[in-house]
């Protein structure tokens, strides 16, 4: 860790709120994008991003420095998203406007030029679908470890749980989704 | 290779790129002989290659800016909530994480026998303080509930019984048969109140004490009444104890009974008020042989100011009484005299 992040974080666990926002500025990019993965909605993630930042800001005196500081709070993230899969808690979904020129969709490498330019939603739909057919455990474990390349080692630490018990998690989501997704 | 879970598991693993280089080299000797693994890891690309079409969603620098002051401002007005809001907050995020405890199986039986534990806490807790001031719920609980000990019943009955005797209850109990006196000198004596029950204790328990007490003033039964009294002769003689003899003397309506009653208080130092009873007993009582015990009771006390109401009895309608009365004013008149001339 950064001597300069390091000092933010002790100001801001001596009640700065200055230095908090610094660090959410240093972070902000990293876990708004994360917390996208998790949500595959703008508005999700954007609420999902506030809530975490602030329950950061309550529990900030019990860092430890034991980690990085971004490990820590995607930790709070991953365990705030899998809350919100098993409560089943839906926000508003967002209307297409002002808001969503907020966020620069980039197409992927491997699409082809009209790909490109026209993101099947009917696809994206389905992945979401999919997604939404996995239980919250096998959702949260998949997303980490399909779409932000966790190591199962990390995915355990994060979710206090075995490596044994991830991998089940991880074998019956890809199951799952490898017979909805694979004649997409 | 014949296939097997371990190697759907392997699979899984090597697609996701979490095996070592040993494990690696395994799974692609197997993989080059298992159809079913090729299938699966056929499949396996494809679902990769659908989630890979899913364009990358990247904020702006001005929705984190945007997001970042929304999160500031919140900041802010949590710490300008007042204290109750806080504390409601902190109680809602607290029964969040408890109950998020006990979705863990680990826990869910733990969970279950601290609620029972706490339950049956909670129960001893009433059960040994509220109820047993409560008549209603004792005489409730006495008639439903079987499975209480005998000597918590037993323990339960008595504190029915003083709280009737304290709130006044008692007037529905009647005195049943009963008490028999075994020989350890316990008394076991029935009552009726709204079903029947039995108290069991020496006769140094006040309990028993009152409830004879009551017997002998109030029951229906001359018997009973009786019986009452021949186990009053063998408790403490007391204030109480004198009283309620003075008063079965002056009301009851058998004469054994008042006769019986006027004996035992021979026993007694007599207060003045008692020494009222008898001289109205000398002069009301409609029983001879009662009058006649009272005039002796009179006389053996030595009071000087019952002469007056003894010589009034030298003129009772009988014959036998005034005879009685006659000898004892005398020897009272000589005994006053000799103690004048000694003086």
């Amino acid at each position: 860790m950064e001597e300069r992040e390091v000092n933010l974080i002790k100001e801001a666990q001596g009640g700065n709120q200055m230095a908090f926002q610094q660090l959410i500025n240093i972070h902000g990019d990293k876990v708004m994008g994360a917390a996208y993965k998790f949500t595959k909605n703008h508005q999700d993630a954007e609420d999902l991003y506030q809530e975490t930042f602030l329950k950061v800001y309550k529990n900030i005196q019990s860092f430890r420095y034991e980690s990085e500081f971004f490990t820590w709070v995607y930790r709070i993230l991953a365990n705030m998203a899998y809350n919100s899969f098993r409560k089943n808690k839906k926000y508003q979904t967002v209307e297409i406007g002002e808001e969503s020129n907020l966020w620069e969709t980039i197409p992927a490498s491997n699409s082809s030029n009209a790909d490109k330019y026209f993101f099947n939603n009917a696809l994206k739909d389905q992945i979401n679908n999919s997604l939404l057919d996995l239980s919250p455990k096998q959702r949260t474990v998949f997303i980490m470890k399909h779409f932000e390349g966790k190591k199962i080692k990390d995915i355990s630490a994060i979710l206090d749980c075995t490596e044994g018990t991830i991998k089940r998690y991880l074998f019956r989501a890809t199951q799952k989704l490898r017979t909805s997704l694979s004649n997409a | 290779m014949k296939h097997n879970n371990k190697y759907s598991e392997m699979l899984m693993l090597y697609f996701f790129d979490e095996l070592s280089e040993i494990e690696i080299n395994i799974f692609k000797k197997h993989l080059s002989t298992c159809k079913q693994c090729q299938t699966e890891l056929t499949q396996m690309q494809e679902m990769n290659n659908v989630l890979a079409t899913e364009p990358i969603e990247t904020p702006t620098k001005e929705l984190i800016e945007k997001a970042n002051l929304k999160i500031m401002a919140q900041i802010n007005k949590t710490t300008k909530q007042s204290f109750t809001i806080k504390l409601k907050v902190l109680f809602e995020e607290f029964v969040d994480s408890f109950a998020q405890l006990f979705t863990q199986p680990r826990y869910q039986l733990s969970g279950m026998v601290a609620t029972m534990l706490i339950g049956i806490i909670v129960g001893k807790i009433w059960f040994n303080n509220d109820i047993r001031n409560n008549p209603d719920m004792l005489m409730s609980l006495l008639s439903n509930n079987s499975s209480v000990a005998s000597q918590n019943s037993q323990e339960l009955n008595k504190n029915l019984a003083n709280n009737m005797l304290q709130s006044g209850n008692i007037e529905v109990a009647d005195l049943l048969s009963g008490n028999t006196t075994n020989k350890d000198g316990v008394v076991q004596v029935s009552y009726k109140l709204k079903r029947d029950f039995e108290i069991k204790g020496g006769l140094d328990d006040p309990t028993i004490i009152d409830m004879l007490r009551y017997s002998a003033q109030h029951d229906n039964s001359d018997e009973r009444r009786m019986r009452a009294l021949n186990l009053l002769a063998n408790t403490a003689k007391n204030d109480e104890l004198q009283i309620t003899l003075s008063s079965v003397l002056m009301h009851d309506k058998n004469k054994d009974i008042r006769l019986k009653s006027a004996d035992l208080l021979k026993e007694f130092n007599l207060s003045k008020k008692s020494l009222e009873v008898f001289k109205s007993v000398v002069l009301h009582d409609t029983c001879p042989d009662i009058r006649i015990q009272a005039i002796n009771t009179l006389h053996e006390k030595g009071q000087e100011e019952s002469m007056g109401i003894i010589a009034l009895a030298t003129r009772d309608t009988d014959k036998n009484v005034r005879t009685y009365a006659k000898n004892v004013l005398k020897n009272m008149n000589k005994t006053f005299k000799n103690t004048e001339d000694t003086k």
